[in-house]
């Protein structure tokens, strides 16, 4: 990889609970190349969401904070420790983002335009504001522009709001789109149109895009290179690709079960068990409780991410045979 | 359920003594109770009786809080009003919760048209301007403490009713409700044995705060004259003391002291209660 | 909104506070028909009244009548603004109310102004620092603000500020050799108007700056301020035009539905005061038993919280697309 858009080290985001601090971020470490989509996947509760919002350093709550890692921004602009107005200057305008739910990320006030065009004002947009909302609008593909400046969120449907969440993100024509999970929320049909729009996006603007989803489907329609989390730590990477030709972890093995859909009427696969509290992290390699093929080493010693081919894995026995087909044996 | 609703109550209490301000208010509830109870033992001569030593300042020998225009012991008058202010504020207080525990748990248990019919007459009385409606009432039939207890009631039942009301509609189809009720249990029974206890908590918050605002609207009535004559009240006092501002400021600064910490450790203590028995904000970072 | 949603809204929200309003004149005549003694007294008060004028009562309303067709006559008469006649100030008591109501409703718009400033502004800071001493102390400020009562507020202003430091008149709204208009006139009724505005507005300050504090905290977890802030927006614009904008309808709601404890609070300011305005008429018609003008004000002073009411829907149909449904 030539110089990367985003290269993130160690990145550490704990929370404060009643006086405790818990660490949820532990140490993620990925990169993104200029115009490149990459994925992070994982179950509901592994941090997915918490390393996005540390990239930037803006949390949903005040508990939430960075505890350590770095991250470089184009250009070799660290972002990590950045005062907060030089950072207000970089997010929704050289990284932007969209989120999960359309409904609630929308001020129910206001209209649709003027959230926009916030985007624009807050960074000093030095060109005519109005007819950039307008070709945004246009650029999503959103009927009417001129008429759907003026509409409430209330007054539009869930993948309208989701375009103009993007077009907000998009308005300053920012490097990096994070997108957490901006499909979940919507209607399958919707849900493709969006990720449409992502994949034009990306084409027509070169942007990178950083797209989490605990949907190894979405994924491998738009990704090229793709992370999987698991309670805080990434455990494998590798192109979108390989991962699903030959998933090295036990636990990316699990989700790329639980998402091809035969055609043949099957059980609906699912690993077994859930995501542990990060208040207490298992010992070892935090996956080992729900794994079929732990050995004892696995309760003790935590598996260094280790590179491969175009990939790495952090599992102690990724370069074992029986190991490739974790999920066949024990099925059930 | 009863023995459920004991468990919260124990670390309720702990709860509420880890705050300071909960504390201190419970103080000075517990003092002017006593006070209130002791009174003849602590007034230092008849409250009404008058002499010649007519607006005495504080620390005269004698008049420890100075007298008023006809030589009557301020000190002595003030014991007395915490009598009339406790007993109208708890009374009244205790009277209202009564009335809006009965409407409320009647609204939501039975539903329907009468729950409809019983919430817009909460919401009437609620818009209602009760100190207005207070003065009026009172100057149609005559002032007494009871009169006073009754109006301040039937006037601030609203609150209690919708809180209940609540409560008990949540709890109308709660597991533990249709056990009682398959075992064969009458509907008062179920409602005042098994709901009501597990609504109590608010129950006791807006009370708290009922008190405080009816003691507040017992002194204005007395400021406007409409106390009981027999009787000393620190809004009575207020009254006397308007005439005399320029001559004699003891006789407004010590009565309405009286009434502000009265009032601000019941307010206090429902604020506490409210904190306490709401553990979303309390642990909220 | 349009002006033509506007009217159409009012109308609806109008018409439904006729029940409410017909609801306060049943309040009346209840209290004309319970008190003790003839009702005539109730609709004449005890002041000396010329036989033929107790006749000409006793016929218009009916009172011969049985209860429900004297109901139907009060509405009536009190509809067609018949409050009566005060025989203590020898003038209708309509006509008396509409005199008195300008210097009430220039106190209670005063104080109502400086609550609001003061209370959200306090709210606020109290939300920005959030458990900071700033917070702990506007608590305890709020706190103190409910609990006093204002009239005794009012005399410790007096006692300091009038009688003490001789910095500010006390009594009357404005001096006997003011300059009947211009600046002079205006200063003048503003040094009147500072004590017992600020007293006033005390309780009002407390119970806006706690609602403000609560709902601003509420909103500020939204997701669309979260949003705004991923979008790059300053604090300044996150507060101004997303939280406060979002946190301002409880707000509102609050400061009409404690209305009628302002109004409450202005007769006890009115008359620590001597301010010519409704509070003071609502006094002296007590110690004067003039009862057709205390229920007439009690009449004025529920369609103000009504009104009060009516205008903080108007304010929340501007304010929020959703409640504009026609
Ligand atoms: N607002 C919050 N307050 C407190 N804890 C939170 C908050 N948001 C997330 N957490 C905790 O942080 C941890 C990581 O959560 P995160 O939201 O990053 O997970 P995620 O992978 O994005 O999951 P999801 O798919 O549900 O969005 C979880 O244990 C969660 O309980
Ligand atoms: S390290 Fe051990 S427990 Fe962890 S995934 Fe690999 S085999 Fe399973
Ligand atoms: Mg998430």
């Amino acid at each position: 990889m030539t110089e990367p858009l985003l290269d993130v080290r160690d990145l550490r985001v704990s929370l404060r609970r009643s006086g405790r601090e818990v660490s949820v971020v532990d140490g993620v470490s990925l990169a993104i190349a200029p115009g490149e989509f990459v994925g992070l996947v994982g179950e509901s509760g592994c941090g997915k969401s918490m390393t996005a919002f540390g990239l930037v350093n803006l949390f949903p709550t005040p508990a939430a904070h960075l505890a350590g890692g770095t991250v470089t921004f184009h250009g070799g602009r660290r972002l990590d420790g950045l005062p907060p107005a030089a950072m207000r200057r970089i997010r929704g305008a050289e990284i932007g983002m969209v989120f999960q739910d359309p409904n609630t990320y929308l001020d129910p006030l206001l209209p649709i335009g003027h959230q926009i065009a916030e985007a624009l004002r807050e960074h000093d947009f030095a060109g005519d504001v109005d007819a950039r909302v307008l070709e945004l609008l246009t650029l999503m593909e959103i009927p009417d522009p001129a008429l759907a400046v003026r509409r409430f969120p209330h007054e539009l449907s869930g993948g309208q709001r989701q375009r103009a969440l993007i077009a907000a993100a998009l308005a300053m024509n920012p490097k990096l789109l994070i997108a957490d999970e901006p499909t979940t929320a919507l209607d399958v049909t919707i849900q493709a149109a969006i990720l449409d729009l992502l994949r034009r996006l990306r084409r027509q603007l070169g942007i990178g895009v950083l797209l989490i989803t605990h949907d190894l489907g979405v994924i491998a329609e738009t990704c090229d290179r793709v992370y999987v989390m698991y309670a805080g730590r990434i455990v494998e990477s590798n192109t979108t690709a390989s991962l699903f030709a030959t998933p090295r972890h036990p636990y990316s093995q699990g989700l790329i079960k639980a998402t091809l859909r035969p055609d043949r009427r099957e059980a609906l696969f699912s690993i077994p068990g859930q995501v542990p509290s990060p208040d207490s992290p298992p010992a070892g390699c935090r996956f080992h409780p729900r794994c079929p093929i732990a050995i004892a080493k696995c309760m003790g010693q935590s598996p260094e991410l280790v590179s491969y081919d175009s990939g790495s894995v952090a599992c102690h026995r990724a370069h074992d045979p029986a190991a490739r087909t974790t999920w066949s044996a024990s099925a059930a | 359920m009863t023995g459920l609703a004991l468990a919260p109550r124990n670390t309720l209490w702990s709860r509420l003594r880890r705050r300071p301000g909960a504390t201190l208010a419970m103080a000075a509830i517990a003092i002017s109770v006593l006070v209130a109870i002791a009174a003849p033992l602590l007034a230092l001569r008849d409250p009404f009786s008058g002499s010649a030593a007519s607006l005495l300042p504080p620390l005269s020998p004698g008049h420890p809080l100075g007298t008023d225009h006809l030589g009557r012991d301020l000190w002595s008058q003030l014991v007395y009003g915490a009598r009339v202010s406790l007993a109208v504020g708890i009374l009244a207080a205790a009277s209202a919760v009564l009335i809006g525990t009965a409407i409320g748990a009647i609204a939501g248990y039975v539903g329907g048209v009468l729950d409809n019919a019983l919430m817009r007459l909460a919401e009437f009385f609620q818009t209602l301007p009760r100190f207005v409606l207070a003065i009026v009432t009172i100057a149609f039939f005559g002032s007494s403490v009871l009169h006073v207890i009754i109006v301040i009631a039937i006037l601030s039942w609203p609150q209690t009713a919708r809180l209940v009301r609540a409560g008990v509609i949540t709890l109308r189809s709660a597991a533990f409700v249709e056990a009682a009720r398959l075992g064969g249990k009458s509907d008062t029974a179920i409602v005042v044995r098994e709901i009501l206890p597990n609504v109590i908590a608010p129950i006791v918050v807006t009370g708290s705060l009922d008190v405080a605002a009816a003691i507040l609207l017992e002194a204005g009535l007395g400021f406007f004259g409409l106390g009981d004559p027999n009787l000393v009240s620190w809004g009575g006092m207020l009254n006397q003391a308007q005439q005399y501002l320029r001559q004699a400021w003891w006789m407004s600064v010590f009565p309405g002291l009286a009434i502000t910490v009265v009032v601000l450790a019941f307010n206090l203590l429902g604020d506490a209660l409210n904190d306490a028995l709401n553990p979303r904000l309390r642990d909220a970072p | 909104m349009g002006p033509h949603e506007l009217a159409l809204l009012t109308l609806r929200r109008l018409v439904a506070a006729i029940p409410l309003v017909i609801g306060v004149v049943v309040v009346n005549f209840t209290l004309i028909q319970l008190a003790p003694g003839d009702p005539t007294t109730a609709l004449i008060g005890d002041y000396p009244a010329p036989p033929g004028y107790v006749e000409q009562v006793r016929a218009e309303f009916g009172l011969d009548r049985p209860i429900p067709e004297q109901l139907g006559r009060y509405l009536w008469q009190v509809g067609h603004g018949n409050l009566g006649y005060s025989f203590a100030h020898r003038k209708d008591v309509g006509e008396l109310i509409l005199e008195r109501l300008p210097a009430t409703l220039r106190l209670m718009l005063t104080a109502l102004a400086i609550a609001i400033v003061l209370g959200v502004g306090l709210g606020i800071l109290a939300a920005r620092r959030r458990d900071s001493p700033l917070d702990h102390g506007t608590r305890l400020f709020s706190m103190t603000g409910y609990s006093v009562p204002e009239f005794w507020l009012g005399q410790i202003l007096i006692l300091v500020f009038a009688l003490g430091l001789d910095l500010l008149p006390s009594q009357g709204a404005r001096s006997l050799r003011a300059p009947p208009e211009g600046f002079a006139a205006f200063l003048d009724g503003l040094r009147y108007l500072a004590l017992p505005a600020f007293a006033l507005s005390l309780r009002y300050i407390a119970l806006i700056s706690r609602i403000t504090r609560a709902s601003l905290l509420e909103v500020m977890n939204a997701d669309y301020i979260l949003a705004s802030r991923a979008r790059g927006a300053r604090e300044r614009t996150v507060l101004l035009a997303h939280a406060l904008r979002n946190a301002a309808p409880p707000i509102v709601t609050a400061i009409a539905y404690d209305f009628g404890f302002v109004l409450a609070g202005s007769a006890l300011i009115e008359t620590v005061f001597g301010w010519p305005g409704i509070g003071r008429l609502l006094f002296e018609s007590i110690t004067r038993r003039d009862y057709p003008v205390m229920t007439a004000i009690l009449l004025f002073v529920s369609l103000g919280v009504v009104l009060a009411n009516l205008i903080a829907d108007l304010f929340h149909a501007a304010l929020d697309p959703r409640v504009r449904r026609p």
